[in-house]
């Protein structure tokens, strides 16, 4: 009986976790994601329907060795949390997950409570063991006061982490002629307002192109109009930045030229 | 509704109190979040009394922001960890615990652990035996039992550790805004060796913003330069107030008095809620004419600078 408590107040922990990542409640402090669990994503459509745990998925684990594009553009997974509906069939065809977690590159799906906690306490124990690997990697990374408290873009140019873009038989070889490392310019609707620098170099190491081009971003420079409104409603920037990419919180990471006279 | 207005302002309305709300020029309406007006219908008059006097502080000035942790301390068997807001804010901004040391603003959710400050995190980024006392020599200076924690945040001594300070008739009786204002106090606001990147405010929150209440005669003032020398951005956006323009539109005085939006420090550290004038300009602080003295523009002049 006491364990069953237990076993429901840890699913309980959970699913307030998964629900404080996915939205949080307006006006009230703790809203905020902790560092370690900026960015967690929880995989819970088969774990719904066979009352198992969910996945938790950890962007930070990911990023500090491959770019966003080669799960997201060449492993197809989608950016919605749930939306890719990865089988695990599709995982022991070679797809998804189980393009690098085949034993060679990295530990097997056939592992399966690497990621699959057998039950709650698992859970727990796993998101301790997360944490305390999060922490060891922040030691050797640059430092933001945001999101996960990493400079992920500063660890990219220092080359402090490499993050990989090809896998051989899956990606297509890029022509570095297309690539754009063009630094733009954009001018805020708001008086006194420090322009914004958007540069394309930043975010070409991470997503190529295909991942802002055509959508939501039309190709020609400054077409797309767009508010702050819109991109913490998820739009745009939003896409990313508050949910992986640096928060929005983080003002001053794009609004960083000196306010126009 | 006529009678919420008379609670609010507790007696008549009394010429120029904050000299950071009022001594500046009316704000050009240029910008709708100027003219924001909250619809959620007024209060009833006895319930917002009731919850009122619950939200104002009477306790000990020395003891106004003292936190006591217990939860996980007295699991592990260690006396609770007394936590004085005063003694930290005055070398510190709330930026650097609360976005630097991801210390939460709910009390009980940051989950700090013996292992997270032995490794420097949380109260170890400081209390490391270099920049503070060390977490490993003196635990007896933070794990207190209750009664400790009182007598050590007595009235005599919380009178000499503000002594020089601007002062207030309300909470710790400091003025804060006025003592970072002034010179006073000095706290720091990053622990790294880069000053902070902050944005500048856009030109149209530079001047206090002043919105309308739900009650008519009501307005709130609010300064975000007051704020920001304390906090980052990201302390109250998007998590406490939505950036969106205009989007928080739900909160109202019962919300704040629940310890959400302001309230959620201007009832345990900030200023608390006695100090009515600060963000209703025009009204005179709770209590202020039942013996807690008149907080009147004299007296906030007169308040004690070293450096003026």
């Amino acid at each position: 009986m006491e364990k069953r408590k237990m076993t429901l107040g840890i699913i309980g922990m959970v699913a307030l976790l998964a629900t404080a990542i996915i939205a949080f409640l307006p006006g009230q402090a703790m809203a905020t994601p902790k560092s370690h669990e900026y960015g967690n994503v929880v995989i819970d459509r088969a774990a719904k329907k066979n009352q198992g745990q969910p996945v938790i998925f950890r962007h930070w684990s990911h990023r500090a060795k491959h770019s966003c594009r080669l799960c997201h553009v060449d492993l197809e997974f989608s950016m919605e949390p749930n939306a890719t509906g990865i089988k695990e069939e599709d995982n022991k065809n070679g797809r998804y997950c189980g393009t690098c977690h085949n034993g060679k590159d990295t530990f097997s799906i056939t592992e399966c409570t690497k990621c699959h906690a057998k039950d709650a306490n698992d859970a727990e124990k796993m998101e301790a063991e997360a944490k305390q690997a999060f922490l060891t990697l922040t030691k050797s990374l640059p430092r933001s006061p945001y999101g996960n408290k990493i400079d992920w873009n500063k660890a990219e140019e220092e080359n402090k982490i490499s993050a990989k873009d090809f896998i051989e038989g899956v990606s297509f070889p890029k022509k570095d002629l297309v690539k754009n490392t063009r630094n733009e310019p954009r001018n805020p609707t708001l008086p006194g307002l420090p322009g914004i620098i958007f540069s394309h170099n930043k975010h070409v190491a991470w997503t190529g192109c295909g991942m802002c081009h055509p959508e939501p971003y039309a190709l020609e420079s400054g077409k797309t109009k767009m508010s702050m409104k819109e991109i913490t409603g998820g739009k745009f920037c939003g896409v990313c930045h508050g949910k992986v990419a640096f928060p929005l919180s983080d003002c001053s990471n794009c609004h960083s030229k000196p306010v126009a006279q | 509704m006529l009678v919420v207005v008379g609670v609010i302002s507790v007696g008549c309305v009394e010429e120029s109190i904050d000299r950071y709300v009022l001594d500046r020029p009316p704000v050009v309406q240029q910008n709708p979040i100027h003219q924001k007006k909250y619809d959620n219908p007024p209060m009833e008059w006895k319930k917002f009394n009731e919850l009122l006097d619950m939200a104002v502080y009477r306790g000990a000035p020395g003891q106004y922001g003292d936190l006591i942790m217990r939860g996980r301390s007295e699991k592990k068997g260690m006396a609770p960890v007394a936590f004085s807001h005063r003694t930290h804010r005055v070398n510190y901004t709330c930026r650097v615990c609360h976005l630097e040391l991801e210390f939460s603003m709910k009390k009980g959710e940051t989950g700090i652990t013996r292992e997270d400050y032995l490794n420097g995190r949380f109260c170890g980024a400081c209390h490391n035996g270099r920049i503070a006392f060390s977490v490993t020599q003196a635990c007896n200076l933070c794990h207190v039992n209750e009664d400790k924690a009182s007598s050590s945040s007595s009235s005599s001594l919380h009178e000499m550790a503000v002594a020089g300070l601007p002062k207030t008739d309300y909470g710790d009786k400091v003025n804060w805004v006025e003592a970072i204002a002034t010179g006073a106090i000095k706290p720091k606001n990053t622990l790294e060796t880069e000053p902070v990147k902050t944005m500048p405010l856009p030109a149209h929150l530079e001047r206090p913003l002043r919105w309308s209440a739900n009650v008519p005669g009501v307005v709130v003032s609010f300064p975000h330069k007051a704020h920001t020398v304390w906090l980052d951005c990201a302390n109250c956006h998007p998590g406490l107030f939505e950036i969106k323009n205009m989007g928080t539109v739900a909160f109202d005085k019962e919300k704040n008095l629940y310890g959400m939006y302001c309230g959620t420090c201007h009832m345990t550290v900030a200023f608390p809620m006695n100090g009515c004038s600060r963000c209703h300009p025009g009204h005179k602080d709770y209590g202020s004419d039942s013996g807690g003295g008149s907080r009147t523009k004299g007296s906030m002049k007169g308040s004690g600078n070293p450096e003026q």
